[in-house]
């Protein structure tokens, strides 16, 4: 017996061992730190090296490093800085991104898509401290009402990439279906009149149902005319229009009434039988033949978007007014990583992808003459060159995500003013009440993490109308209680009116 | 053989054929979906009997050849070298708790169970890997966290070297003169052929499958495995068709043409094949005979 | 003086006797030395990949801060765990993850030694050899395109299920679905097609090794088949089963989480049964992404399941010191 505590006690003093010294050297890099970023003042000889973390959808572009050193000619240029590009598998992305912080990896800048949450982890350096000084150009780029609505407690930790910053909701339907049919769009002014369009289909084409699932997610999916203050628990009803009384979204009126429209749509046929299992694109689903359309949010160039995902022409009908929300404003974000050695030169390379044509160009679309060529005639537009298909040209990057994509140019296909129309649209976007309000679940989390699994388990069963509204629906009321969503509520409360008082509201 | 002994083979051949048709039902209605047509898949499920035939999930996958060809190299390395190295260590570590005469044996035995169950989860691990030992974007990332060895199939082994070699055997060889080690590879191993067969089996299915290593240890792509690459297309093809405003606002036509449906059954496929011929390696290993009598 | 006397006399004692002691232990060291060098590596493994992570636990009782670091974090006691038993599910999760694992290890084992049973007595080789290969092909396949494959049995709309079985018996549609009494029984057999294969190959390999002259032995005492597997086969390996079964109980608060998430299709309406520890932990965290919150999960998982092993094989030493782990 003696012997064993003799053999655990010395593992244990070797792993208090390395953990001692994990701590030494963390407290080390701190201070390392601190001492760098009081002499930012000194000009370096090297270039600063900015690691940028990024997701990627597919393998890795071929041409990527010689993008890379195209970059590096401007900016080592412009500002002394260049950037060492680090594409993650967006199925490693989160663990990847915690575990190179946690072990304190060269990291100096990411996108990121849950803003409340990397910043309440203390994953992102607060830039909003430091803009002005080497970020004006981004803050310009965006917008002052943009820019505050990234600020948590009047400090910004990172800046939405430009792209759309507000979101309209609304259905979309093949056309040839329409025109088929003689399907009068116009006659549909609100959720309930999709009903209409249904019936047409349900009766015309008997292998197609009116209205599929979006992908991953319910029939209704991202349709919404609430403001959801991030995560649906408490939320402001008409888009944040009225005042900042938060409320249950799954206990009120107009919430049932849409599961009961949508269960009544099921029972009609309207709706695939496997909506709430179906794993399926919706894409691929539509361009099938099995469903007519889908509830999607959307913007301008929407419609071009989705023709080219579906391989047909499709139109829209939008029911729900364009809103600009802190969700949809902070869904796409980039941000300086609190591990940066030296944040200033981060937040001067990330004003360049703000403002410098060619670097976004070069982030967006590659190299010219080698990834793209300009169209003739068109200013502003682009195409593959000769013998560069989708397939096998050497690099794609995501506009939507590297910076301000309004200084992008325009694949052949898109509209030519697509970028034009959604800055207008951003403009004249009404702006929900609670815009710039991040709610900061850090204190309830343990109620937030119960409640979220009440939302998985009957969400997507009601809002695809597969289950029985009249039962269900209490019970998801009932058990969202147990979990506790009165208590987030009443913390998003507190939080949202402090927040409201502190902006002069 | 007796007509009684003929009926007993045809009964549990019978029985064994039901089971393996079992089997092998799914895994037939998996190679078929791989190659029925994404129209036909939506419109109908996956059958077995596809109204239209395509090659056209294999033909994405062929279009990642040069990738998939790199992968396949550095998971048959990795298989192999790694499977060699896990049965190495394992029984070594494995023999000597399995004998009952050696001191503090329970305690070692306590110490591999004790990793069974508990573990200090991912960011640890990462942290000694990659601080101490420096292991990122290396081949050793793919071939040591996790994998080298497990607890279960040091147990595994040593409680058949406790009930299948005969302390009597050992005895008698210490008396030849014949030292621990020498004992240990000319008779103990010889004589666990199956055992040593079915880990083995089981380090190299680890081994061929492992994706996760290669996601969280490397994030150089020229050392990514083949598991790791189809994982990585699994998830971004679900990411990607469930994302589609993300999607479509890249230019590239790629998402709309992915056949979705049946790629990830053709990766599954391409998948699973290589073990599968690798597999008659393992089980000529299982065959009675070499055993203790025929040593005796 | 007196009690100084009567305090060094033992003590002479007791050194002359660790003397002794050392000796033999020198001896016995020396004895074993070839065997303790043959576990270093394993032992050194086990340390690193094992053993030296373990200072991770503290990340159970720490509200995490990146730029805090893992030891610059608060403290924050047991939070964390309080997500597990917050929800009114707690029981009906705890009941299903303790039920499907203990009829998984019930009914793998019997049929896993069933089938090893039966292949050792196939006679005919390449029918032998094919059986082997094919029961492990399950085992191969991921739960996810497993999932896949159920969903083409059980879709409402396209299901064979609903297309071809029920209608052939004459039954009405069933929306497998959302209904969750039938999942218990479609569960269990897909656990028991995917890993009784691999269960199989172990005992197999445990039953290969039996010497062939106890059966010689007994055919000619006039054992039947029957007699001979209760006999001789089943007892000898019975120390692998035992183990087996310890190993079980050890992660007995763990699940398999494709079978139970992949499988269903994520469905909600199934949540009474198909809901266990680890679906719970994972769809509470898919948004907050806490490693606080599910190191904690894997904490309290490891604990229940370490107790449950000390129990069991206490009981197992009890019964018979053989056959226990440690």
């Amino acid at each position: 017996m003696k012997k064993k505590f003799g053999w655990l006690s010395a593992i244990l003093a070797l792993m208090i061992l390395i953990a001692a010294c994990g701590t030494n050297s963390g407290s080390d890099n701190t201070a390392e730190k601190a001492s760098e970023s009081n002499e930012s003042g000194e000009v370096s000889e090297a270039p600063y090296e900015v690691v940028y973390a990024f997701p990627i959808f597919q393998s890795v572009p071929k041409d990527l490093n010689l993008v890379q050193d195209e970059i590096n000619k401007i900016s080592k240029a412009k500002i002394n800085v260049t950037v060492k590009l680090l594409p993650i598998s967006i199925s490693a992305w989160t663990n990847q991104i915690n575990l190179m912080m946690t072990s304190g990896e060269k990291l100096d800048m990411l996108a990121h898509f849950d803003y409340s949450t990397q910043v309440s982890k203390g994953k992102l350096y607060p830039i909003g401290d430091i803009m002005e000084q080497y970020g004006k150009g981004i803050i310009d780029a965006l917008g002052q009402d943009y820019y505050n609505a990234t600020k948590i407690n009047g400090k910004s930790y990172g800046v939405p990439s430009i792209r759309d910053l507000a979101q309209d909701y609304g259905y979309i339907i093949r056309k040839d279906l329409v025109e088929k049919h003689n399907i009068d769009l116009s006659q549909v002014k609100t959720y309930e009149d999709y009903e209409k369009i249904f019936s047409v289909i349900k009766a015309k084409e008997p292998n197609m149902v009116g209205v599929t699932n979006m992908s991953g997610n319910s029939v209704l999916g991202t349709y919404s005319t609430r403001d959801s203050l991030g995560d649906d628990f408490g939320v402001l009803l008409n888009n944040g229009q009225t005042d900042f009384e938060i409320v249950n979204w799954f206990a009120t009126d107009e919430y049932a009434q849409q599961l009961k429209t949508i269960r009544k749509w099921y029972q009609a046929g309207y709706i695939l039988k496997d909506a709430a299992q179906n794993q399926e694109a919706t894409q691929a689903i539509i361009k099938a033949g099995k469903a007519a359309g889908n509830f999607s949010h959307m913007k301008p160039g929407f419609e071009a978007q989705e023709s080219r995902g579906i391989g047909m022409k499709v139109v829209a009908v939008r029911t729900a007014p364009a809103v600009a929300k802190t969700s949809t404003v902070t869904n796409v974000m980039l941000g300086v990583s609190s591990n940066a050695e030296k944040p200033e030169k981060v937040l001067q390379f990330l004003n360049l992808m703000y403002t410098d044509k060619d670097i976004v160009n070069l982030f967006d679309w590659g190299i010219e003459g080698k990834h793209y060529v300009k169209m003739e005639g068109q200013d502003n537009m682009i195409k593959y060159p000769d013998g560069v298909d989708g397939d096998n040209v050497g690099y794609f990057g995501y506009g939507w995500m590297h910076g301000n994509q309004f200084l992008s140019q325009v694949f052949e296909g898109d509209d030519p003013e697509v970028f034009i129309k959604q800055a207008e649209f951003n403009k004249t976007a009404v702006k929900s009440k609670a815009l710039g309000f991040t709610f900061n679940s850090e204190p309830v989390k343990t109620e937030v993490a119960a409640a979220t699994g009440v939302l998985q388990q009957f969400r997507r069963g009601l809002e695809s109308g597969v289950l029985d509204v009249d039962k269900e629906l209490p019970k998801f009321i009932a058990k969202l209680k147990d979990a506790g969503i009165d208590k987030i509520m009443e913390e998003k409360q507190k939080q949202l009116d402090e927040w409201a008082k502190a902006n002069g509201n | 053989m007796t007509i009684e002994n003929k009926s007993f083979q045809w009964i549990i051949n019978i029985i064994m054929m039901a089971i393996a048709i079992a089997c092998l039902i799914p895994f037939s209605l998996l190679i078929m979906s791989s190659i029925s047509s994404e129209a036909s898949i939506i419109q109908n499920g996956y059958t077995f009997f596809p109204e239209e035939f395509s090659m056209k999930a294999y033909g994405y996958l062929w279009t990642h050849w040069s990738e998939l060809g790199r992968a396949y190299g550095i998971t048959v390395f990795i298989t192999v070298v790694g499977t060699a190295a896990s049965l190495a260590i394992t029984s070594m570590l494995a023999y000597p708790i399995s004998r009952s005469d050696l001191p503090l044996k329970n305690l070692f035995a306590f110490l591999v169970f004790f990793t069974l169950l508990f573990n200090g989860g991912l960011v640890p691990t990462y942290l000694i890997y990659t601080q101490v030992f420096h292991l990122k974007n290396t081949i050793w990332a793919l071939l040591i966290p996790g994998l080298l060895m497990n607890g279960f199939n040091v147990l595994l082994v040593r409680t058949f070297f406790m009930t299948s070699i005969p302390p009597a055997l050992i005895e008698a060889a210490s008396i030849d003169g014949a030292g621990e080690i020498k004992i240990f590879y000319r008779i103990v191993l010889p004589l666990s052929l199956p055992i040593m067969a079915t880990i083995g089996l089981f380090a190299a299915i680890l081994y061929w499958n492992d994706w996760f290593n290669g996601l969280t240890y490397v994030t150089d792509s020229k050392y990514f495995s083949i598991q790791t690459i189809l994982n990585k297309m699994m998830t971004d093809i679900q990411f990607l068709t469930s994302n589609s405003n993300i999607a479509g606002s890249s230019a590239t036509s790629e998402i709309a043409e992915i056949p979705s449906t049946s790629v990830r059954m053709a990766i599954a496929v391409i998948g699973v094949l290589p073990i599968l011929i690798a597999y008659p390696f393992f089980q000529k290993y299982f065959i009675k005979g070499i055993t203790i009598g025929a040593v005796k | 003086m007196m009690s100084h006397l009567a305090q060094t006399a033992p003590l002479a004692k007791t050194s002359q006797e660790t003397n002794i002691k050392k000796k033999q232990g020198l001896k016995k060291l020396k004895r074993y030395l070839p065997l303790f060098l043959l576990m270093i590596p394993g032992l050194v493994y086990l340390i690193i990949n094992n053993y030296l992570p373990l200072f991770g636990m503290v990340i159970a009782f720490k509200d995490i801060n990146y730029s805090k670091g893992i030891f610059g974090s608060d403290w924050i006691g047991l939070k964390n765990f309080e997500f597990l038993f917050r929800s009114s599910d707690a029981f009906i999760i705890t009941r299903n993850t303790l039920l499907y694992n203990g009829a998984f290890i019930i009914i793998n084992t019997v049929i896993a030694v069933a089938i090893a049973i039966i292949l050792n007595d196939i006679k005919n080789k390449f029918l032998s050899r094919f059986y082997q290969s094919v029961i492990v092909l399950p085992y191969l396949i991921s739960m996810v395109v497993v999932g896949y494959l159920a969903f083409s049995v059980f879709s409402i709309d396209s299901g064979l299920m609903n297309k071809t079985i029920l209608p052939m018996l004459g039954m009405k549609d069933i929306s497998w679905y959302t209904e969750p009494q039938y999942w218990p029984y479609i569960l269990t057999i897909v656990h028991a097609w995917n890993g009784a294969g691999f269960l199989c190959v172990i005992y197999l390999a445990s039953i290969i090794s039996i010497d062939p002259e106890y059966y010689e032995a007994a055919t000619l005492d006039g054992a039947s088949k029957w007699q001979q597997v209760r006999a001789i086969t089943i007892p000898l390996i019975t120390p692998v089963i035992t183990m087996m079964t310890l190993l079980a109980i050890g992660r007995i608060f763990y699940s398999d989480f494709g079978l139970f998430y992949q499988v269903p299709m994520n469905s909600g309406a199934l949540a009474d049964t198909t809901n266990v520890i680890d679906t719970y932990v994972f769809r509470g965290l898919m948004v907050l992404g806490d490693i606080g919150m599910s190191s904690a999960a894997g904490v309290y998982q490891s604990i229940v399941g370490f107790v449950l092993v000390i129990v069991s094989n206490y009981i197992v030493r009890k019964v018979n010191r053989e056959n226990a782990l440690f």
